[in-house]
């Protein structure tokens, strides 16, 4: 853990570069930029991730494994790749764009994917398998017998999801949360693919160390960053626990 | 009163249908990236810089040649890392389940937490705590600390889901703690060994963050080829490098899942 | 509230069904026992009738109303599960409130009631307790004044007491008994223990495979089973090969020859004597005379295997009755309680029913209460 701890040093050592970056400006912003992005992808994506956890969790039909494959392939996939895959289907010429040209006559979404909609797409491309997943973990451990109870007493579906089944997977969505805002955090790879005007706290960091040779700001950020991150992630699994 | 359809079939099947929607987002860019491979350039009206090089795996070959030094830079790190971590990795776990000794709880929290960490973070501190001057070495340690998380926590599930029993008969039977641990305690640990090297393999193969940020022009990997051909080169191209950088993870990836390996959700980051 | 079954039928993937096309009228204000070996259908059967699974075919009727496709939570059916399913992330109160929630009862009549009804079943204190520190006694109290507070039309119980331990269980069942009868609900309790379901039921009803085998009194099943399965299944029981004389008078034993049972068909047969049916005594007064093989001391009886020729019987003797290891001991069947099954050639007894390990002791000693 010396290089962490050597980075930690680094940035201290010079709090000019602390200062710089937590007061307004560029700096802050990509800090900001990424605390919200990384907010609103992982409600989202744990939001998308409810009904298909569910079903994996619950349901059994043909082609479930196939399903479930799919779905948790893109986990494997770095940054990079997913941001190549947004412009692949997002691109100036990509499939979606080129598909809407050919139905509409008008090439629908071409170019999103370097704007913040493809941006925030590629975030949930990569977070929603592992909400899906690690959701579908929790709900296996959902007991029937629960649900059938609340039936039992006059619970329709809404106030079962509400009153039952919410509550007691409550743990577990802050769990979800806390997995899928860290990676949010962290991501590099489709920043770098992706970002064009936009920036976030990772970008920056790269920007400061390759464009401008200035370690002490990049150290600073990636501190700031990396305890944003562990402080927001600590919050949310004390919340789980 | 009779309803043709019960509530709960609709309820199943629109559950489903949402969920095999999902699936099909997931993998169409897959799909085209795939068929901008094969089918070369003039889907997208460009004529890619590969196709010289002529049939149907022409692209594969153009691409191959372009970042061969990258591709034996990855595997050579790659299989450096997967016996590195499992050989570091194995007997850790063993030591933290079966052997704690003073301080081994807090060593092992600080041997998980790379995994709370921002990438690029560690990347950036690896690069600056080296003095800025990237080695092989530099890149090995990156993945180690990625990857070892991922080995103690496979082997400690696995050991947890052992009993101690096995261990304390084998004593019993007049096993020293050596013959034990070769003769009761590892085989029993071989498929959360093989589930390890998988994750790690999948794992290291994709890193970006310290592929890229430790790679220099003398040592390329592959994950930063790959970025600096997104960059650079046409789409299809780009497809069939993906498709190469695709090739050893897809295998892995469904061993994993055979295996039912939970862990990687929260390691395999981007 | 009178509740009827029709044709219930259900089958969970390939294979045999989990219940078969059953048939039963519960009567209005009654205890029936639904009692059976494992798999045999009888959760299935009241899962429908919650409206918890879906029958594949046959109906539920309320009052004569056909509830089938009404779904659980419109049915104001009351539940009690195996593993209780309180919410754990509710309190005690809020647990036997729920049902009143459901239902849009407002808070301070439903507080008032869940209190009152936690009274009832002598937990009145715990209302602001959260569930998980609840023994397993309390829980399931707590998991019944949850079905009842709503005042459901009908009662399920599903196995309420088999997650408690054995002598907890005992215990409880006493209790739970009596405070059932009090409320004269028309009420459906699953049970794989025969003591408990002889003990509570006023009506019985088995299940085997999938469909019911018997249904009746008690004690009218206890003494007249339909079935070698059911007369095993109730309790120990000799099951001796035997046949009735072609014109139907005579029960030729392979130890004695007796009259034979009123309505008996001429043929094959299996005669059904429970051990305390056959009784010690003088030797002027016995039918046949047996050699002892082992003797267990059960406290209110002693239980002696003994043969008749190559026949091996159990028999119940009383508990202060001397016996010496090689005696001859002269044994009298009493003869009205002899039940005859017709039987095929080179036909197997059905195997005796082996209780859980909890309910053995129960087991033994059970046909005493009942008798």
């Amino acid at each position: 853990m010396w290089p962490l701890a050597r980075l930690a040093a680094g940035a201290f050592s010079s709090s000019g570069a602390f200062l710089q970056v937590l007061s307004a400006g560029r700096y802050r912003t990509s800090l900001v930029n990424s605390l919200a992005l990384s907010t609103a992808a992982a409600f989202v994506s744990v939001a998308l991730a409810l009904v298909p956890a569910w079903v994996f969790a619950r349901e059994r039909f043909p082609g479930r494994n196939l399903v479930r494959t799919a779905v948790s392939l893109p986990l494997t996939f770095s940054g990079v790749l997913v941001g190549f895959l947004v412009i692949v289907m997002l691109g100036r010429i990509g499939a979606v764009p080129k598909l809407a040209g050919l139905v509409t006559g008008r090439e629908w979404f071409a170019g999103s994917a370097f704007t913040l909609t493809g941006l925030f797409l590629a975030y949930l491309y990569f977070e929603i398998p592992r909400a899906v997943m690690t959701l579908e973990a929790a709900f296996r451990h959902f007991p029937p017998e629960l649900d059938a109870a609340a039936r039992s007493l006059g619970a329709g579906p809404i106030t079962r999801l509400l009153r039952v089944t919410l509550p007691y997977a409550a743990p577990a969505l802050f769990s979800t949360l806390a997995v899928t805002f860290s990676a949010s955090m962290g991501s590099f790879g489709v920043a770098l693919v992706l970002s064009r005007r936009f920036t976030v706290a990772p970008l920056e960091i790269y920007t400061e160390l390759t464009a401008f040779l200035n370690d002490a700001v990049a150290g600073a950020l990636c501190v700031a960053l990396a305890a944003l991150t562990f402080g927001v992630d600590r919050l949310l699994a004390r919340r789980a626990a | 009163m009779s309803l043709p359809v019960s509530p709960r079939r609709v309820a199943r099947m629109a559950g489903i249908a949402v969920t095999v929607t999902l699936a099909v987002c997931l993998v169409a860019p897959l799909v085209v990236t795939a068929a901008g491979a094969f089918v070369h350039a003039d889907w997208y009206g460009q004529r890619s810089e590969g196709a010289a090089a002529g049939g149907a795996l022409g692209l594969f070959r153009y691409v191959l040649g372009l970042w061969s030094g990258a591709v034996v830079t990855s595997l050579r790190l790659v299989g450096t890392v997967v016996p590195l971590a499992l050989f570091i990795g194995t007997p850790a776990a063993f030591a933290f389940r079966r052997r704690p000794f003073p301080g081994s709880g807090s060593l092992e929290t600080l041997a998980m937490t790379p995994l709370a960490i921002p990438g690029i973070a560690l990347a950036v501190g690896l690069l600056l705590g080296a003095g800025r001057t990237p080695r092989f070495g530099l890149l090995v340690a990156g993945h180690l600390a990625y990857t070892l998380p991922l080995v103690l926590k496979t082997v400690s599930n696995a050991l947890e889901g052992e009993s101690v029993d096995l261990e304390r008969a084998a004593r019993s039977l007049g096993a020293g703690p050596w013959k034990t641990a070769a003769w009761v305690t590892l085989p029993r640990l071989v498929p959360g060994l093989v589930l390890s090297a998988l994750l790690v393999f999948a794992v290291s193969w994709g890193e970006f963050n310290v592929s890229f940020l430790l790679a220099t022009p003398l040592v390329q990997t592959f994950p930063a080829g790959l970025y600096l051909t997104y960059t650079t080169n046409s789409f299809p191209v780009a497809a069939a490098a993906t498709l190469i950088f695709l090739a050893p993870i897809l295998p892995a990836f469904l061993a994993i899942q055979a295996l039912g390996g939970e862990e990687f959700r929260r390691g395999l980051s981007s | 509230m009178k509740l009827e079954v029709r044709g219930l039928s259900k089958t969970y993937g390939p294979g045999r069904p989990a219940v078969a096309s059953v048939s039963h009228v519960f009567p209005e204000g009654r205890i029936s026992a639904l009692l059976g070996p494992s798999a045999s259908g009888k959760s299935t059967t009241l899962w429908m009738i919650a409206g918890l699974a879906d029958p594949d075919a046959g109906q539920v009727l309320l009052d004569g109303r056909d509830v089938t496709n009404v779904p659980a939570e419109k049915r104001d059916i009351g539940m009690v599960f195996q593993s209780y399913a309180l919410f754990p992330h509710l309190t005690v109160l809020e647990n036997v409130a729920f049902g009143l929630r459901t239902r849009g009862v407002g808070k301070a009549e439903r507080v008032a009631r869940a209190r009152e009804v936690l009274e009832t079943v002598r937990m009145g204190d715990f209302g602001g307790r959260p569930v998980d520190g609840l023994s397993g006694g309390e829980q399931q109290r707590v998991a019944l004044a949850r079905a009842l507070a709503f005042r459901p039309r009908i009662l399920l119980l599903d196995e309420p007491l088999s997650a408690l331990d054995a002598k907890l269980r005992e215990d409880l069942r006493a209790e739970l008994f009596s405070f059932l009868r009090a409320l004269a609900l028309t009420t459906v309790y699953v049970t794989h223990d025969q003591a408990e379901a002889l003990a509570l039921g006023d009506e019985l009803v088995v299940m085997r495979e999938g469909r019911i085998e018997q249904s009746g009194r008690p004690a009218e099943v206890y003494h007249r089973p339909a079935s070698p399965f059911v007369a095993r299944f109730l309790g120990a029981a000799n099951l001796v090969e035997a046949d009735v004389s072609a014109r139907g008078d005579a029960l030729r034993l392979p130890f004695a020859t007796i009259e034979a049972p009123d309505g008996a068909e001429a043929g094959l047969c299996w005669a059904m004597l429970r051990p305390e049916d056959l009784e010690v005594v003088g030797p002027a007064e016995a039918d046949f005379t047996a050699a002892l093989a082992s003797a267990q001391f059960l406290g209110p009886v002693q239980r002696l295997r003994v043969f008749a020729g190559r026949q091996e019987l159990l028999l119940d003797a009383a508990n202060d009755l001397a016996i010496g290891d090689e005696a001859r001991i002269p044994v009298r069947m009493k003869r009205e309680k002899i039940v005859v099954f017709a039987r095929g050639e080179g036909e197997k007894p059905p195997a005796p029913f082996v209780p859980p390990p909890g309910a053995a002791a129960v087991f033994d000693v059970f046909p005493r209460t009942v008798n």
